[in-house]
């Protein structure tokens, strides 16, 4: 007698199995014949029994169909033999070529989890990069990361803790990059904020304005305002005792009044009224104005 | 048409006319049917039928020891199978006439 190769034997099982509520007797004649035949049929073909003659599964209910005895009474499935059935449906076996797409994912789930419990900071260009030392190291390291694990998926070794625990991270990931970055502060609000208070020329502060008629004397206590009749205050931030503030009857205070003087220190006196920054007023020919 | 679908009801002749032919074993009359033509039948449809034959009383079985392996389950037709198989002869020979006329006839038509 030959032996029984043993891929004849599991398919065998197989079938014995799925014919478990048969009586005894029937299922072992039937298995007899299918077992002597299974065994010349391998060493006709020397190939996979299986990829010949289909799942045993499918082998038992046609065996079963064409011996004219009754299916079991199908039980309701249970939520495992609904998943058996569902992972064992040839379409959803289909979604299987998309499992490298979930090695790569994984990859940057698993650096991007790991930024995230760091804290890193986040490509502000690319908000889908943390920034782990830069954005192209973080870029490298998830290159790399991908390289390691399509090779883990190729080798098929899987470790079903650490798959599950991927899956789990996906999702701090997934909130993390849904939400909107926060909008890049720029160099712009930092020149909103460096607008001055009072009196500038192109952006630098004035402590003082000296007016001089054409005739090159300078002028005292000069009123000016803007084009909508805005005084031109030069407010004093912290009021100073020695800045000579021009006062109404009423003891209002007039900040617009050019140039402004001090006072001497415990003298309550200019002692320099005409005090002036070097300047030569030029020659001017244009006739003057004449006031109405 | 599917071959399958018409082999299904004509399998039970076709495997009682094996038999009758000569006594075979399961893989035996699985060759000699594919032999025959029907490459579509099932290894599964083959040994179901010739179990549910025997069951039936139209087949009779006997085991004979064989030098290349296990033992083996031989099926040899009764009085009864070759009862049903004159009568099956009959059906088919009178149906496949029917059917032949009709398609040709359509055919004609056609043409």
């Amino acid at each position: 007698m030959t032996a029984v190769p043993p891929e004849v034997t599991v398919y065998l099982a197989a079938i014995r199995a799925a014919l478990a509520d048969l009586p005894a007797e029937e299922r072992e004649d039937l298995l007899a014949d299918v077992r002597g035949s299974l065994v010349e049929a391998a060493a006709d073909s020397g190939g996979n029994i299986a990829a010949r003659l289909g799942p045993p599964e499918e082998f038992a209910a046609e065996l079963r169909a064409a011996a004219g005895l009754q299916a079991p009474d199908e039980p309701r499935p249970g939520f495992r033999e609904l998943l058996r059935r569902l992972t064992a449906d040839p379409r959803v076996r289909e979604l299987r070529r998309l499992v490298p797409i979930w090695w790569v994912a994984r990859a940057y789930v698993a650096v991007a989890v790991v930024a995230l419990l760091a804290g890193t900071g986040w490509s502000l260009t690319y908000p889908i990069v943390p920034r782990i030392g830069s954005g192209a190291w973080a870029l490298v390291l998830i290159g790399l990361a991908a390289v390691v694990s399509v090779w883990l998926g190729l080798t098929r070794r899987s470790w079903l803790v650490a798959e599950a625990a991927l899956v789990v991270a996906a999702i701090p990931v997934a909130v993390h990059l849904s939400h909107k970055p926060v909008p890049p502060s720029t160099v712009v609000y930092i020149e909103t904020a460096a607008y001055q208070q009072g009196l500038s020329y192109n952006g630098v502060p004035l402590n003082n304005l000296y007016p001089y008629s054409r005739d090159g004397h300078m002028l005292h206590d000069v009123l000016l305002y803007t084009g909508s009749g805005t005084p031109i205050d030069a407010p004093a931030g912290v009021p100073d005792p020695l800045r000579r503030v021009l006062r109404t009857k009423a003891g209002k205070p007039v900040e617009n009044a050019f140039p402004i003087r001090y006072f001497d220190p415990g003298t309550g006196r200019v002692s320099h009224p005409d005090a002036s920054p070097p300047v030569r007023i030029p020659r001017i020919v244009t006739p003057p104005l004449r006031s109405r | 048409m599917d071959r399958s679908q018409l082999l299904r009801g004509a399998l039970d002749a076709a495997t009682l006319a094996v038999v009758a032919d000569e006594d075979g074993y399961g893989y035996d009359v699985l060759r000699r049917l594919r032999a025959a033509g029907l490459i579509d039948v099932g290894d599964a449809s083959i040994y179901g039928t010739l179990r549910r034959l025997y069951r039936a009383g139209a087949l009779t079985s006997y085991v004979q020891p064989s030098d290349e392996g296990p033992h083996r389950r031989y099926y040899g037709i009764t009085d009864s199978g070759r009862a049903q198989l004159a009568e099956a002869r009959e059906v088919w020979a009178e149906f496949s006439r029917v059917l032949t006329d009709l398609l040709q006839t359509e055919v004609e038509v056609k043409a």
